[in-house]
């Protein structure tokens, strides 16, 4: 079984494809603003070093967010017309969610996107991947206040957040990622879009 | 999607038809044999095995499995060889075989000789198809095109670029129209939200599949970046996946060839590109050759229309309810005509100011303002500036056609002071239909056409760009 994993969603590309359980062909590379020059060619680059076509790609993995709105849409449009034209399953799975899988800490995780102005996109997570808190957009107070019933929890981020507390950097174990979300049920392509978890500003003024 | 059978990973495939132990067999005994597949989710549901022969290809056999037959499948298999191997091409057919005979002689095969008892007592027929065929006449192009430079997400399939097959175009005018305007980030999330359905339904529409297309072409900007990059995205990957060409279509050189699918474009000729974005005369001396006379130094026609109609509190999109407020009123407020120089240039935000400054003035006198009265004051001067620099490029270019191109050449007082123009001048006018006026893709998959035979190509790593000159 073949897996297609993109995840463009921080500045940040991660893609992969996982031939089975243990071999996996990935790219991990900062970006920033020219993604969408380089993301295409990057994964196309994937498949031929493993002498594959895209009809050989047997379900597709992408990150939804939330993170960067441009870059978001950039991976996801790349897996939706995959999986739309070729007829492939599609699943979706959250940033923070990847974020949690990859951690190797045995306590409450709680993976955090900056999201300006006091907010993060948050999560947390107890040391069973089981949910605590699911994803949303939260004022860092309000998060810190949270996180006062847990006995011990880690942060996880690569961005530079002002919070207090022990903090571990985000480092995707993709092979891990796709294993632990393989059998997740795909969704029809068309209805495959982005989880922003943030209104746009011009929706929250007419709010 | 049709793939060339690669020797190393023929077994990745379901086979319905052969199995990959015929496939090892041919390739190990013909040294010139080649497997064409057709793929279905990693499903074979057909496929040519041909050997390819120095200067000839013969065609072994040819399958289609029984459940995908009579839907294009076959004709898009055996289009693609003839495509890919450009060299002649001969087999044998069952003379009963009527569907495959019909098929062969659409695609340019003619029978050659009779093979007497060829099929177990049945004739044969040997067929060739010359590969001359294809280059003396040029070949058919069907394009696929993508448009989502603002608020419209757009596929359309055009052939040659003059006849529309199908178009499909969502629109959020309804959805920005609460803004007043298009609110950047709100498009680009409805868009990624329609692409793949628009696309779905445009090759619906069109009764194609990819394989069918010959090239891809996308609008690559100017426009909104987030818009842009969810369509750019979209067309790179088909490209990918099925292989195809890719095209880069500025978006002004769409409105342009949009006159290509009303009538043919006779050189040189004037374009006259007005819309919210662009004011632009531009000079055709062939196709796919501009010289930019002159554009607006400030704003577009078009913004000056939709910023003009907010001073007055009519509903976005404002530029057309001024259009049809004006038929109804007189010319009675005094406006400037803007920038009247010597050169091709526009100008419209001094003549956006006097209406603020005239409307301002009204209400200070406690004087109501006459709606029609002021759209059709304002729209008189707009139209003046448009058509004085275009009856100067006209006389001092020598040109005999004009085209109008963009969302404002929906305009109807622009249409018919256009008119009037062309006939004082005695000049041939095109001005496409409105549904071509506003942003589409068939006027993309038409400029992409042209823009093919220009030889123009991008790969993977096109990028989207908010602003670029047309050249």
């Amino acid at each position: 079984m073949r897996i297609l994993y993109i995840d463009t969603s921080s500045s940040y590309l991660y893609a992969a494809i996982s031939e089975n359980d243990s071999k996996i062909v990935e790219i991990k590379k900062e970006f920033g603003r020219s993604l969408s020059e380089e993301a295409l060619p990057e994964i196309v680059e994937l498949f031929q070093s493993i002498h594959i076509n895209p009809a050989d790609i047997d379900k597709i993995m992408v990150v939804s967010g939330p993170g960067s709105f441009t870059g978001i849409r950039i991976g996801m449009t790349i897996a939706k017309v995959c999986a739309w034209s070729m007829n492939i399953p599609i699943t979706t799975i959250t940033s923070l969610e990847a974020m949690n899988i990859s951690s190797d800490s045995n306590t409450n995780r709680v993976p955090v996107i900056n999201a300006r102005r006091g907010n993060v996109f948050a999560a947390i997570y107890d040391s069973n991947n089981r949910q605590i808190m699911p994803s949303q957009l939260i004022k860092i107070v309000d998060l810190q206040q949270k996180l006062k019933s847990l006995e011990d929890y880690i942060f996880i981020t690569n961005d530079d957040i002002e919070i207090i507390g022990n903090k571990e950097s985000y480092s995707p174990k993709l092979q891990r990622i796709i294993n632990y979300y393989k059998d997740k049920e795909s969704i029809n392509p068309h209805a495959v879009n982005p989880e922003y978890l943030k209104l746009t500003e011009a929706e929250e003024n007419l709010i | 999607m049709i793939i060339h059978l690669d020797k190393e990973n023929y077994k990745n495939y379901n086979y319905l038809l052969l199995s990959p132990k015929e496939v090892e067999q041919e390739y190990t005994m013909n040294p010139f044999g080649n497997f064409l597949v057709y793929v279905e989710n990693k499903d074979i549901i057909g496929y040519i095995y041909y050997s390819d022969i120095y200067d000839r290809v013969e065609i072994n056999q040819f399958e289609i499995d029984s459940s995908h037959r009579n839907c294009g499948k076959g004709t898009a298999l055996l289009k693609k060889l003839i495509n890919d191997v450009d060299k002649n091409i001969t087999l044998e057919v069952n003379i009963t075989n009527k569907v495959a005979i019909s098929l062969y002689e659409k695609l340019g095969f003619k029978a050659v000789s009779l093979r007497k008892g060829y099929y177990d007592g049945i004739d044969g027929i040997l067929m060739e198809r010359n590969r001359t065929i294809g280059s003396e006449k040029v070949k058919d192009l069907y394009i696929l095109g993508i448009e989502s430079s603002c608020d419209e997400t757009s596929a359309s399939i055009v052939l040659n670029g003059t006849k529309e097959i199908a178009t499909v175009t969502s629109t959020q005018i309804d959805i920005h129209k609460d803004y007043g305007g298009v609110v950047p980030e709100i498009a680009s999330r409805e868009h990624i939200k329609n692409i793949t359905i628009v696309l779905e339904d445009c090759l619906r529409k069109a009764d194609m599949n990819m394989d069918q297309i010959d090239a891809i072409a996308i609008t690559y900007g100017p426009g909104l970046i987030g818009s842009l990059l969810v369509g750019l995205e979209a067309a790179k990957t088909l490209a990918f996946i099925y292989n195809k060409p890719l095209i880069p279509v500025h978006h002004i050189a769409g409105h342009i060839y949009a006159n290509s699918l009303v009538k043919e474009m006779k050189f040189p000729l004037l374009a006259v590109v007005v819309s919210g974005g662009h004011t632009e005369l531009i000079e055709m001396s062939a196709h796919y050759k501009f010289h930019k006379l002159g554009g607006t130094l400030d704003d577009a026609i078009g913004e000056c229309y939709d910023k003009v109609a907010r001073i007055m509190d009519l509903e976005y999109p404002g530029g057309p309810k001024i259009d049809s407020l004006s038929e109804k009123g007189k010319d009675t407020y005094k406006l400037p005509v803007p920038l009247k120089d010597n050169s091709y240039n526009f100008s419209f935000s001094g003549l956006k100011s006097a209406v603020i400054n005239l409307v301002h003035n009204e209400e200070q006198r406690k004087n109501p303002i006459i709606k029609e009265d002021l759209a059709c004051s304002f729209q008189k001067v707009a139209v003046e500036a448009i058509i004085t620099k275009t009856k100067k490029a006209i006389m001092d270019k020598g040109l005999k056609s004009v085209i109008v191109a963009g969302g404002v050449a929906a305009n109807k007082g622009l249409r018919k002071a256009m008119e009037k123009l062309a006939e004082d001048l005695n000049v041939e006018l095109t001005i496409p239909p409105i549904k071509y006026c506003t942003d589409n893709a068939a006027m993309i998959a038409a400029a992409g056409y042209f823009a093919y035979l220009d030889g123009r190509r991008a790969d993977l790593s096109l990028n989207s760009k908010s602003q670029d000159e047309l050249i």
